[in-house]
């Protein structure tokens, strides 16, 4: 039973920080690729 | 003297000849039906070698005198250590470009969703009777990432090791029937047909040099433990994309990892004795391990789902799948689900996004648990 509930607590401690941490990674690399490619735009 | 030669067949078990049917099944898998053949082949040739009766290639006492086997040798360098899961990480580093993920970081989203069925196996693995270690070895199966999967269970699990490895590639190698009939479940026609747009973004040398050591730092950061496995799979990349090391980088998508897969899935086959192998929490690993599979999409979709209320332009939720770390076959299914309901839609490269947005994510889930589960 211990075992379970520290599985659910874990589960959605992990689950949420690892969207969140990725999140934060969209976030980043949308600001760094606008930042290193400015003026660059593809034609095709 | 004969029988000093004939100990071997006398002492055969059921067990032993129970394993030895399953490295050939393990053996017929990877070469009639090519399921993950790298790994399986060295796995079902292994499971053959440490079941034989007396056999020189594992732990034996000779006259009360200790000989190390090899394959259990292998396994001390290069599995307790980590190693050989780190280097292959190398070598799968050097051959993904994220490129596609550069060009459209949404899909970063999709790599964090498509992880669900790590955390939701873990739960219901306890519910079974797992302890929390085990259950966070037996969930990490739905990295659908063979390395992680390795990682982890190494370091909470080493008894378990063989089943999820067995588990984590055979189920990787049934992505193409396992992710469609998840998907179709969860979508409709119409939003299966949902065609995106096509990104103009130009990504250059610059961008895809800085991007590893970047991702490196920001995650070894905020989850120092994903440290090891997130540096690793990154140096491989830079390794690619610096340009100034081209004859290393083919070194590493080829010889590196050709060798390490071959000491990795001997070394997973020691552990596939019969006492380890032939218990009734086998069957549950490898149901627990679909199940993670299962998870994974749905989690993925429904997220992609969830999105698109709030979205002027959809996505189609179907990338959302994707998301798992399975590359590049994940994204390949994708994309020819997509074309089967419609001909006309193009979904490849936005799926390998979400594809190798997936391995960082489950290179940082496989983090994430060994730091929270490490503290109990």
């Amino acid at each position: 039973m211990n075992d379970f509930v520290n599985a659910i607590r874990i589960g959605m401690m992990g689950y949420f920080f690892l969207i969140g941490v990725l999140f934060l990674f969209f976030f980043l690399t949308r600001i760094f690729v606008k930042l290193f490619s400015r003026g660059e735009r593809n034609d095709k | 003297m004969l029988s000093a030669l004939s100990v071997g067949i006398l002492s055969v078990t059921f067990g032993n000849i129970l394993m030895i049917m399953i490295g050939l099944i393990l053996l017929y898998l990877g070469i009639k039906k090519e399921y993950e053949p790298a790994l399986l082949i060295p796995i079902g040739f292994s499971t053959i070698l440490v079941n034989v009766p007396f056999s020189s290639a594992v732990d034996q006492f000779l006259d009360g005198v200790f000989h190390k086997g090899i394959l259990n040798m292998l396994f001390d360098i290069g599995i307790i250590t980590e190693i050989f899961p780190l280097l292959i990480f190398v070598a799968v580093g050097s051959m993904i470009d994220f490129g596609p993920l550069l060009e459209n970081p949404v899909m970063f989203l999709f790599g964090a969703a498509a992880q669900f069925g790590i955390f939701a196996t873990m739960v219901v693995a306890t519910l079974l009777g797992f302890n929390i270690k085990e259950a966070a070895s037996i969930g990490i199966i739905g990295a659908a990432d063979g390395p992680t999967s390795i990682y982890v269970a190494s370091r909470f699990a080493k008894d378990l090791l063989g089943p999820i490895s067995v588990a984590a590639y055979s189920y990787m190698s049934l992505v193409p029937i396992i992710q469609p009939a998840i998907i179709r479940l969860l979508t409709t026609s119409e939003e299966r047909k949902i065609k995106m747009e096509v990104k103009t973004v130009r990504i250059n040398k610059r961008i895809k040099i800085i991007f590893p050591i970047a991702v490196t730092i920001t995650a070894s950061l905020l989850a120092p433990s994903s440290t090891a496995l997130v540096g690793f799979l990154m140096f491989g990349n830079l390794l690619k994309e610096c340009g100034v090391l081209n004859s290393i980088a083919k070194s590493a998508q080829n010889e590196l990892a050709n060798i390490v897969t071959i000491m990795l899935g001997l070394s997973i086959g020691s552990t596939m004795t019969a006492e380890k192998f032939l218990r009734p929490q086998t069957l549950l690993i490898l149901l627990l391990g679909l199940v993670a599979f299962i998870f994974d999409t749905a989690g993925g979709v429904l997220f992609a789902k969830f999105l698109n209320i709030f979205l002027r332009r959809k996505i189609n939720p179907m990338i959302g799948a994707a998301g798992i770390s399975a590359f590049p076959m994940s994204a390949r299914v994708i994309h020819q689900l997509g074309r089967s309901e419609d001909p006309t839609n193009y979904l490849l490269m936005h799926a390998v996004g979400a594809n190798v947005a997936g391995q960082i994510g489950s290179v940082l889930a496989g983090g994430i648990l060994i730091a929270l589960v490490g503290q109990l």
